[in-house]
């Protein structure tokens, strides 16, 4: 049987794109180095929060396409990251990158083979615009 | 297909208040945010975004499935 193609990687792109084309990566200007730090972050937390809100709206839909436990997952890696950013806004990077891979086994957010994501092949498919999204963002940061 | 463009939906609401929210800084008409209220949103956006996971794992129990 035929596979029918996924939206996926075109919603990946088209979100990228529009990330790259309002060029949201610039920080304010005249900002302390610990406030840069703390812009930096605020994005993150706000771009995870995404990846978290479609786990949530995907389990919410009828019938769910993610189900409750690997939502769950996603939320408690969501809150383990964002405690993790909380506690140290200008070091948490390869945590969360590490999570991520841990989670979904994102090319762009480690290498290391082999790799069984945490999350189930049909979960990783439905985030992964989201989490490549959030890898966008997160690669903004120095 | 249709799960797929059921949860675009679902989450574009978000992801335009993203968008927007990171774009509000370059709008000329909005004064740049001062070092500490940088600062202090990290500390808010932190905390309401946990909220939201405390709530939703507080509603769906790990015994739920």
């Amino acid at each position: 049987m035929r596979q029918r193609p996924s939206l996926a990687p075109f919603i990946a792109l088209l979100v990228a794109l529009a990330f790259l084309a309002l060029g949201c990566h610039d920080t304010p200007p005249d900002l302390t180095p610990d406030a840069q730090i703390a812009f930096q972050a605020t994005r993150v937390v706000k771009v995870l929060d995404v990846v978290r809100d479609a786990a949530i709206a995907a389990n919410d839909l009828t019938p769910p396409i993610i189900t409750t436990a690997d939502t769950r997952t996603v939320v408690l890696w969501h809150k383990t990251s964002v405690q993790v950013i909380q506690v140290t806004p200008g070091g948490w990077k390869p945590t969360v990158l590490a999570s991520i891979y841990v989670l979904t086994c994102h090319p762009v957010a480690g290498t290391a083979q082999p790799c069984t994501p945490q999350l189930p092949p049909a979960a990783v498919a439905r985030l992964y615009p989201y989490v490549g999204l959030a890898l966008v963002v997160i690669a903004e940061v120095r | 297909m249709d799960a797929i463009l059921a949860l675009v939906t679902a989450i574009l609401p978000s992801i335009v208040k993203l968008v927007q929210e990171l774009h509000a800084h370059q709008n000329p008409g909005v004064p740049p945010p001062t070092s500490a209220e940088v600062i202090a949103g990290l500390a808010s956006v932190c905390t309401s975004s946990l909220a939201v996971d405390e709530e939703w794992l507080a509603t769906h129990p790990a015994d739920q499935g």
